[in-house]
């Protein structure tokens, strides 16, 4: 084990504790906070080194949404929006890179890249894995209205909780 | 080989992805009530969709044969339809009797005329089913004429639109009576002439036969009061009825036979003799 997966293995511990233990207990049921689902772990995709195949993402992503997926009884639901949102992460990284191109060995931060750029990117991939999970979690086109709902509520508290954590604990790696 | 190891290496991910995407969905359908109930519902749904197509497209191809059977069976019925018709008439031969003294015979016309000033109707029955002159012929409801000809096999009908063609009538509920006659215009309507205008006749009354002509028994219908006319001095009413028969559209009538004829002639011989 090298410094460089070493942040990598603590941000799957932690987020995974985070999840598993507070955010996954936090549940309203009163107006529209009902709709605030807030998720921590997508960013533990996120930040993989650009370098890494996809592939290989989609297997580590596979194995946190499975540990947070065994948690909280909701099999699949997570692990699958991990897996979608890994895949997807080669093509939004394509598609958003910068114009001095990204160094390859290090993983996508605000520090590194611009602040905006990396909550655009961030936001992008949220949404994708926010959607795609409500999709799983209802399962019929009948609660679409739903889907979209619980997605953008709980876009909201992910996305706060991203940059908490970015302004918090500046990572740099 | 080489090209499925190529392919794999190029699209490896997008396999992975979806191998990846299949164990979650099916982890989800299994251990979720919830979806599973979905997924069970609505492939339970889609597998009925594609039976029901599947079945569609089977019948398609066996629609032909099962057309050509049912029109076998089609002609086959036919074929007894025809039988039992030709039994039917037979058995109103022996129940339609309307009194003792009168037997129905039933016939097909295969020849009507309604154009001409003098009408004529052919039917299938002749001197060989008892058919004879004279007698009186009617259909389902209404008089049609009186058969003038006979031979072996068919007759001849003086229908009633026919200018010399004289019918004992009657207005129903009164002893009053007159003689239908055609005017040769309407084939739907012919006169009633001789009743006297003190008679009370209202448009809509019946008319039937009279019974006083031999051709036919009392009370068979006729037709209904059309309009009712009275010329300036003159005593008798110019009475316009419609007949209940569609002489136009006449397929099968009945010869009244007319048992006491031979009875009635040897009376009135006596009578005329003394």
């Amino acid at each position: 084990m090298n410094s460089d997966t070493l942040p990598h293995i603590l941000r799957f511990i932690g987020f995974f504790l985070i999840q598993v233990l507070v955010l996954q207990n936090i549940e309203f049921n009163i107006g529209i906070l009902q709709y605030f689902h807030p998720m921590i772990y997508p960013l533990f995709i996120i930040m993989l080194p650009i370098k890494t195949p996809v592939s290989l993402s989609m297997l580590w992503a596979f194995l946190l949404g499975l540990c947070i997926d065994y948690f909280s009884s909701s099999f699949g639901m997570h692990a699958g929006a991990a897996v979608f949102v890994a895949y997807c992460r080669g093509f939004i990284l394509n598609f958003m890179e910068p114009r001095g191109g990204y160094n390859v060995a290090h993983s996508p931060n605000a520090k590194r890249y611009s602040t905006r750029w990396f909550f655009q990117f961030c936001a992008v991939l949220l949404a994708l894995h926010h959607l795609f999970f409500f999709i799983l979690q209802y399962f019929a086109p009948i609660y679409a209205l739903e889907i979209i709902l619980n997605t953008l509520g709980s876009l909201l508290v992910s996305f706060l909780l991203v940059v908490f954590f970015q302004f918090i604990f500046d990572p740099q790696e | 080989m080489r090209n499925l190891i190529l392919y794999l290496l190029r699209y490896g991910s997008f396999v992975l992805f979806l191998l990846l995407e299949g164990i979650c969905i099916s982890l989800l359908v299994n251990y979720n009530e919830s979806q599973r109930e979905i997924f069970v519902n609505s492939s339970g749904n889609l597998n009925g969709k594609v039976n029901s197509f599947t079945h569609r497209v089977g019948e398609i191809y066996t629609a032909h044969r099962e057309v050509d059977s049912l029109s076998n069976v089609i002609r086959e019925l036919r074929t007894q339809n025809l039988y039992l018709v030709s039994l039917i008439e037979e058995a109103q031969l022996d129940t339609l009797i309307l009194d003792t003294f009168h037997t129905f015979i039933p016939a097909r016309v295969i020849q009507n005329s309604i154009q001409k000033s003098n009408n004529f109707i052919t039917i299938n029955k002749g001197e060989k089913d008892g058919v004879k002159p004279r007698m009186g012929v009617v259909a389902d409801r209404g008089v049609v004429g009186v058969v003038r000809d006979v031979s072996a096999n068919y007759a001849t009908v003086m229908s009633v639109l026919h200018r010399q063609s004289r019918t004992s009538a009657k207005i129903k509920g009164t002893g009053y009576f007159g003689n239908l006659k055609w005017q040769g215009i309407n084939p739907n309507v012919v006169n009633l002439e001789d009743i006297p205008k003190h008679v009370n006749v209202q448009v809509g009354d019946t008319i039937h036969t009279s019974g006083y002509s031999r051709h036919f028994p009392s009370g068979i219908d006729i037709g209904k009061v059309k309009e009712v006319e009275l010329s300036q001095g003159s005593n008798v009413y110019t009475i316009e009825v419609s007949l209940f028969t569609d002489m136009r559209d006449l397929e099968v009538v009945y010869v009244m036979e007319d048992h006491q004829e031979v009875e009635l002639d040897s009376l009135l011989n006596v009578g005329a003799d003394e």
